[in-house]
Formats: C-alpha cells, structure tokens, sequence
C-alpha cells in the first residue's frame, strides 16, 4: 500500500517514499527525524520537520538569495530611472548654460583675487561670508555629498564655535537634505537657513531666484557657492564658486567703465540689478550642475551595487547547489546503507 | 527716476520673475502648459538661530495663482528684508 501511494511521483521521490516507508514500517519511533528531514526538504511545509537542523543553513543561504536578488533588482532599478533623469538634468543644463557665461563673462572683469586681499586689511567691521553648500535630498549617490561638505569645511574658521571670528563672520546656508545632516553635527551654529525638496521637482529658475533673493538679504561681501561640478557621467568635480558682494562690486565700479550703459537709469542701479541677477543665475547654474552630477553619481553607485548583487548571487547560488548536493547524496547513503541493513 | 517697480518695493529679480510668470500665461496653448510645468516647484525653507531651528515655511509656485498677490507678497518680503 505504501508503494502504491508512490506511484505517479518522479524517480527520486519514489525513492525516498519507499525508504521512508521502510524506516518507519521496521522502526516506528526513532525513524522520525530523518523521515521528517527529507519531508522537509522536498515540501517546506511539513511543520514537523522544523528540528532538521541539517538544513538550517541551506535555507539561510536560500533566504539571503532572495533577499540579495531582490535588493539587486531595486539598486538596477534605480541605476535606470537615475539614467533618465540624467538625461533630462542634462539637457537643462546645456540649455541653461549660455545664460550663465555671458553674465560671468561680464563680471570677470573684476580682479577677484586682489579685491579679497585688500579687503581683509583695509576693512574693520566684521566681513560676512556666506557659504552656500549644495546637496542632494537623497543618499545612494556614491560620494558626492560627502566631498562637497568635506570641502565647505575647509572654509570654516578652524575650531571656532560661534559664527564671528577674526573679524569675519562666517554663515552656512545648505540646500539639501544631506548636507544638513553631516554639517549639522559640527557647525550648525552657523546655520541661517536651510533648504530641502529644492530637486524634488527638476530645478526651475523661479526657484533659483527665491534662493538667491535668501541669500542677497543677508547681504554678505562674499558668497562661496559648493558644488559638484558635472565632468562627465563617470566624473564630478567638487568646486567652490566665489562671488563678490555688492558693496565690492560698488567700490570697484570702475573696472566697467569700458561698457556703456542704455538705459534710463542711472548706471549704479543698473549696477545692482546685474549683480542680483548674477547671483541668481550662478546660483542657477549650481543647482543645476549638482543635480546632474547627483544623478550621475547615482547611477554609476547603483550600476556597482547591481554588479555586486549578481557577484554575489552567483557566489550563493553555487553555495547552496553544492550544499543541496552534499544532503542528497547523504540521505541516499543512509537509505541505502539501511535498506542494506535491513535485508541482512 | 527710477524704475516703477523698483518704487512698489520689488527688487529686480522679484519683478523679473514676476514678469516671467506673466509671459508663461499669455503663450497659446500647447506652450503654455508646458512653460507652466516647467516653473513649478515646492519646497521647505528653515530658518535657523543659535544652531536650532527656529522656523519653517513652505515656499510653494502656487503663490503666483494670483498676480496681485504674488506681488504684494514679494514687495512685503523685500520690505521685511530691508528693515
């Protein structure tokens, strides 16, 4: 009867049914656990089975498959959509880019080097410096983040706790998420306004421009926009921007003297509106430079993480066949070293 | 003389966005939408003091629903901002 029951099932079940049968049939109580082994292993729901700690590891390894499998499809997942709007950010920032030279190009013109030299002695009131630290909202893009708050630090007065030191009053605006998080633990006494969600939506130049209205009403003397700066897909340059303020600029007016204003306007006001929209077109620029080497960075950190993910699925895979063999092969020793026991 | 907008308190980017919000209205339709779309945004503005932070606002497109208002509001804050 008990072979007949195993009628139907493949060739290697048949064996295993029919020595089972042969256990339990000659020892009805100690048979149990290596009967229920091979239940357990052929259908995982044999509740009885779950003291087989021979295969404990075997579905330890088949869960840690999963489980890397499916983070593996996440990280790939999230390479493609990176991919996407990497080329979309791109695209912005082709379009974007003249914009910025020819209001740059403009501004060139001041020596920017000589002018923050002389200022440090000549000035006597506290110099505000604005640092503008842009970064991403969210983490997964490789080092980004991390090498342009590194890089801010830098510009800290070294160990000072509150803002004014030396005569120079340093304040952090950070954009993003991250950036507040790993500057937040050292320096947020020197915090005056954060920004998060800037890149949720893609980068929009009202947006820049509520920004930079932010920054021209703390009317510092200098701005140091960080940023990583968009190489190539592979490559993105951590940078620090500076620009002068307005009352600089004012000082050294003269320098545009070779451009002719046409306008109503007398030339000091003009003076002021190219330098607000410099400031918002810098600004503008930034933002955008960070968002493509944040998604650049995305993608090539989730393309590693799917390459390893399947590295080391392959690794488990062979694991878990060669360990599947290993208990197959000492189930039918057993059978057939009982079977042989028994017809003795 | 100065500028007219310069007199109702705005300051030149604050009018220049102004004036860009108003351009994007006036297109014909398929353009439209899409320069619509393309100048939207929200997103969170904290305020710090003494490395804590002190306020939070949420800065939203949707102000410039209304011209009159988004005006108004631009000139309050530039007005805040110089006092």
């Amino acid at each position: 009867m008990q072979g007949v029951r195993a009628v139907g099932l493949s060739s290697v079940r048949r064996v295993y049914a029919a020595a089972r049968a042969h256990v339990q049939s000659s020892t009805p109580g100690g048979g149990g656990g290596g009967g229920g082994g091979v239940g357990n292993f052929l259908s995982s729901s044999n509740e009885k089975a779950l003291g087989g700690v021979r295969f404990a590891s075997l579905k330890a390894v088949r869960n840690r498959m999963r489980s890397i499998a499916s983070i593996g499809k996440i990280t790939k997942a999230m390479k493609m959509v990176a991919a996407a709007k990497l080329r979309g950010t791109q695209a912005r920032q082709d379009l974007s880019r003249p914009f910025a030279a020819s209001v740059r190009q403009f501004f060139d013109l001041l020596p920017l080097e000589k002018l923050g030299s002389e200022t440090k002695a000549g000035v006597a009131e506290p110099k505000r410096r604005l640092l503008v630290v842009i970064t991403s909202d969210r983490g997964l893009c490789g080092s980004v983040n991390t090498n342009v708050c590194r890089l801010a630090r830098q510009m800290l007065p070294h160990g000072a706790a509150s803002p004014v030191s030396d005569g120079v009053e340093t304040n952090i605006m950070v954009i993003g998420d991250k950036g507040r998080d790993a500057l937040q633990r050292t320096s947020a006494a020197f915090f005056t306004t954060t920004f998060r969600d800037v890149f949720k939506a893609p980068v929009s130049f009202p947006q820049a421009v509520i920004i930079a209205e932010e920054i021209l009403a703390q009317s510092p003397d200098e701005v140091v926009i960080f940023y990583n700066r968009f190489k190539s897909a592979i490559s993105q340059v951590p940078t620090q921007q500076p620009l002068l303020g307005l009352q600089l600029l004012m000082d050294n007016a003269s320098v545009f003297d070779g451009y002719e204003f046409d306008s109503d306007m007398d030339s000091s006001q003009v003076m002021v509106d190219l330098f607000e929209f410099e400031v918002a077109t810098q600004l503008y620029g930034a933002l955008l430079e960070n968002a493509t080497s944040e998604q650049a960075a995305r993608m090539s950190a989730m393309d590693n993480a799917s390459t390893n993910a399947a590295e080391m699925l392959d690794k488990l895979t062979l694991q878990y066949n060669r360990e599947r063999q290993a208990v197959i092969t000492t189930e039918l020793v057993e059978i057939v070293a009982g079977a042989s026991a028994l017809q003795k | 003389m100065p500028q007219y907008w310069r007199v109702a308190g705005l300051s030149y980017l604050q009018y220049a966005n102004v004036c860009a919000e108003y351009v994007r209205r006036v297109l014909k339709e398929p353009e439209r939408t899409k320069a619509l779309s393309r100048a939207g945004y929200s997103m969170i503005k904290a305020t710090w003091k003494d490395g804590k932070v002190a306020s939070r606002v949420t800065l939203e497109s949707a102000l410039l629903d209304d011209p009159v208002k988004s005006i108004s509001a631009a000139a309050a804050a530039s007005e805040k901002n110089n006092s």
